[in-house]
Order: structure tokens, then C-alpha cells, then sequence
């Protein structure tokens, strides 16, 4: 059956002009990619990670914000990346915060790369230590479990 | 065709399934659902996602989608419980029951919001082919650490209970 391509309505009266999504029947919950889990050290330029459109997942201590633009920048160690927060609503920004964005990245020139954040939330009081050696094992886990399939 | 192994204990509980390793499961019956993962039956789930995906029609259902980090599952909570026969049991159940499980469904359905973390039980089922979850339980988790725990959780139930099972190594 032919689909129609709808951007996703996110909530009421935002639409999220990133991703497209391909509704069939009105059952059938559209299509959304899962933001992949990825630290921002992992994110360079020559990381299968850094592609424009990949949805991926990403954590950080938030170093400054723009009311203005809705432009926030996170960083973890030495790696920063700035999020495009103009979606989302009900997130209160805090200098110093730890946040989680989902969303999909977009390359700019120079190799620029922004978050188009569709999802965020305050995530202080994380154990960042458990959560980086848990992201390890989760993706070896999940390596061995697709060798079986 | 009902599996022998149905009435294996994994098949009772809900079994916590990280998103990737639902989708990954067979369907080996239809009525009632039944699911296999390495040849393991199982009809009951419990995932732990961020919502991505809402979907509201008040009365009819409420389509959400969890993501875990590994998959987007997609999860349907029935909401038409006082317009539907099926939920009265064509009338073998009582009314006020069927208007406290309409209750308790509205309850669950006003928790869900984009950007949330819910903690989902169901039952696993499929529509045209792709693996969803028919919601029973909905519950909202505030502690930020919640979603590791819940990785690890599926982590080490998988190898020591659910791999066991199977009789894999």
C-alpha cells in the first residue's frame, strides 16, 4: 500500500521539519529512527557516527545557551557539539546541567556539525561513570546477539 | 500452531527486552499471540524508553514509541474500553469492572509525553509484521538513572535466564 509522507507532529502545533516519516494506516505508529546512543568524543569527523541526517543520542554538561537562537552547547571532556533546541518545549536550560538530546545531525559548512534536538531532558544526578562503561557493554551485547541472528 | 514450550515460565512474566532484541523475535502463533526469541516463548514484555512518538485519540487509543537507545518500539494503548464489546467480554464482565480498566487506561494514557521515560508492560503483539507492545502498565521514571539499570538489567537477564532457556551458552 502506498504511504504518505507526513513530517512527525510532535505535539500539538510543533512539527519537526528533520525527519520524514512514512504513515501507512492510521494503527501503525510511523516510522522513527532510534537516536543512537553516542558520546560526544566519538563524534569527529572521521566517526561512522558524524553523518548528516544519522539520529543519534547524546549527553552533555551544558556550557552556554541562547534564548535568542534556541542554540545550546554541550560538552563532555574537551568535545563540545551545539543542539538546535528551537523544537522543544518544557525543558528549562541550566548553565552547568547535565542534558540528553535525541535528535538528527546536521552538517553545516565547514563541517560544522548541530544537533536537530527532538527530544531533551535534565538528566543531573546520572552516575556519567556507570553510564559510559553501561554503553560499553550494551554494544557489546548487542554485537553478540546480532552475530546470532 | 501453539508452541509445546508454551506453558515455559518465560511465557508468564513479562521479560525485560531491550528494543532491538524485541524486534528480533519470531512470531510462532496468532491467536493468542505468541513469540519466540531463540526458540524461548513469550507473550509478555517490559521495555524502558525515552518517548519519542505520541499519538492521542481521546476514547480510541493513545500510539506511543520508546526509545531505549537500541530500537524505537512501538507501543498502542487501547483507550475504547467503554464503546468496545471485546473489553466487556460481549457482556460476561461487569460494567463497573470494564469502566475501572477504562479508568486505570485513561490514568496511563494522561502519564505519556514526549521527552518522558516510561517504563512499559504489555503484551507482544504484531501489526503488519513490525513487533509492538499492547500496553497494560504505564509508569514514569524520574530517576535519571533508570535507563541504565534497565540496560543492565536486560543485559544480564538475557545471558543467565533468557539465553539458559534456550540452551545457549
Amino acid at each position: 500500500m502506498a504511504g504518505y509522507v507526513q513530517r512527525p507532529q510532535l505535539e500539538e502545533g510543533i512539527e519537526i521539519q528533520t525527519i520524514c516519516l512514512v504513515r501507512q494506516r492510521t494503527m501503525e505508529v510511523p516510522t522513527i529512527e532510534s537516536g543512537e546512543l553516542v558520546t560526544l568524543q566519538e563524534l569527529n569527523t572521521s566517526s561512522p557516527f558524524f553523518t548528516h541526517g544519522n539520529s543519534l543520542r547524546v549527553t552533555g554538561k551544558l556550557q552556554e545557551y541562547s534564548v535568542e537562537t534556541c542554540m545550546a552547547t554541550i560538552m563532555e571532556g574537551n568535545a563540545k557539539l551545539k543542539i538546535d533546541t528551537r523544537h522543544l518545549r518544557d525543558v528549562n536550560f541550566h548553565v552547568d546541567s547535565i542534558y540528553q538530546f535525541i535528535g538528527e545531525l546536521h552538517l553545516q559548512a565547514g563541517n560544522e556539525a548541530v544537533l536537530q534536538a527532538r527530544v531533551g531532558r535534565n538528566i543531573d544526578g546520572m552516575d556519567l561513570k556507570l553510564y559510559h562503561q553501561s554503553l560499553q557493554l550494551l554494544r557489546q551485547f548487542q554485537a553478540e546477539r546480532k552475530g546470532k541472528f | 500452531m501453539q508452541s509445546s514450550s508454551s506453558s515455559s515460565p518465560l511465557s508468564k512474566t513479562h521479560v525485560k527486552l531491550l528494543a532491538f532484541d524485541l524486534q528480533s523475535l519470531v512470531q510462532t502463533a496468532t491467536s493468542p499471540p505468541m513469540f519466540a526469541r531463540d526458540c524461548v516463548p513469550l507473550s509478555w514484555v517490559e521495555v524502558l524508553g525515552t518517548v519519542t512518538f505520541y499519538d492521542n485519540k481521546p476514547d480510541r487509543f493513545l500510539k506511543f514509541a520508546v526509545d531505549d537507545g537500541t530500537g524505537c518500539v512501538p507501543c498502542i494503548l487501547w483507550l475504547n474500553h467503554l464503546r468496545s464489546p471485546i473489553f466487556s467480554c460481549n457482556g460476561r464482565r461487569e460494567p463497573r469492572d470494564v469502566q475501572l480498566i477504562a479508568h486505570v487506561a485513561a490514568n496511563h494514557a494522561s502519564k505519556v509525553r514526549i521527552g518522558a521515560v516510561a517504563r512499559v508492560r504489555g503484551m507482544i503483539t504484531s501489526f503488519r509484521g513490525a513487533m509492538q507492545v499492547t500496553v497494560s502498565d504505564v509508569v514514569i521514571e524520574t530517576d535519571p538513572n533508570t535507563e541504565i539499570l534497565h540496560w543492565l538489567d536486560c543485559i544480564r537477564l538475557a545471558r543467565r535466564v533468557y539465553d539458559r532457556a534456550s540452551g545457549a551458552t
